[in-house]
């Protein structure tokens, strides 16, 4: 049998060349992570603004701070991330660019929409003044 | 046998549960967008609205389904001491099933009384 090439018996992550495809599907991961350790302070806000006047008043200055603006940012960035590549996922289920340079393709979309409709949003908010 | 058949079942829900969320997601993005509630009682009316309330009830039953599975697969992939992974698992689903029951109240409390 003819020997293979030297393969590299580490796994760094830092040496290791990641195509697109697998930076797009780390992140469809990471921004779901994120997303469920917000489900309870967001369930609390929910309680909070349905229980009272005061408590409608006092989750809207909790969300109004730079700190919660960025943090709404970061996992703004996760839902959509996370639904534009999760479409992606649907759709290679129901073989629609399966090909890899469809699925690459596709994964660059994705990646790079996600991050638009969150920074073009918050600029957005930003520039209007908006809550 | 057993095993495979209940990936499988996962795999469907996580999927099922995708398009539901997927699609409340956008409404409720559009919805906010254009016919934001302004006040306590305006937000409240809408929370109280029937369809909404039923709604909102099924997208947080799904939510919390979509993140156990995909936050079990993502334990067992990267977790690998047996006793570590279920009590992370145990305090997962205390977490999520609180906030479900949390919210389940919290829509009740206000059908009930707007």
């Amino acid at each position: 049998m003819k020997k293979t090439r030297p393969r590299p018996v580490h796994l760094n992550l830092l040496q290791i060349h990641m195509p697109i495809m697998a930076i797009m599907s780390i992140l469809h991961r990471a921004s779901g992570a994120l997303l469920v350790l917000a489900i309870p302070y967001f369930t609390y806000l929910l309680g909070l603004s349905l229980e009272s006047e005061a408590g409608f008043a006092s989750a809207q200055s909790q969300l109004s701070g730079w700190f919660a603006k960025l943090v709404l940012l970061i996992l703004g960035w996760g839902v959509m991330h996370h639904l534009f590549s999760g479409i992606r996922f649907l759709l290679i289920d129901f073989d629609i660019g399966v090909q890899k340079a469809s699925a690459r393709q596709s994964a660059w979309v994705v990646t790079i929409l996600a991050a638009l409709v969150s920074f073009v949003t918050a600029a957005a908010l930003l520039l209007g003044g908006g809550s | 046998m057993t095993r495979r058949v209940s990936g499988f079942r996962a795999w469907v829900l996580q999927r099922i549960s995708a398009l539901y969320l997927g699609l409340y997601i956008l409404f409720l993005i559009w919805h906010f967008m254009f016919s934001a509630p302004a006040s306590f009682t305006e937000w409240r009316e809408w929370v109280a609205e029937p369809i909404n309330n039923l709604s909102l009830l099924f997208f947080a039953f799904f939510l919390l389904l979509h993140a156990w599975i995909g936050t079990r697969d993502i334990f067992i992939d990267y977790i690998n001491p047996l006793l570590i992974r279920v009590f992370l698992l145990t305090l997962l689903a205390i977490g999520l099933i609180g906030s479900g029951l949390w919210t389940a109240k919290y829509l009740f409390l206000t059908i009930v009384s707007v």
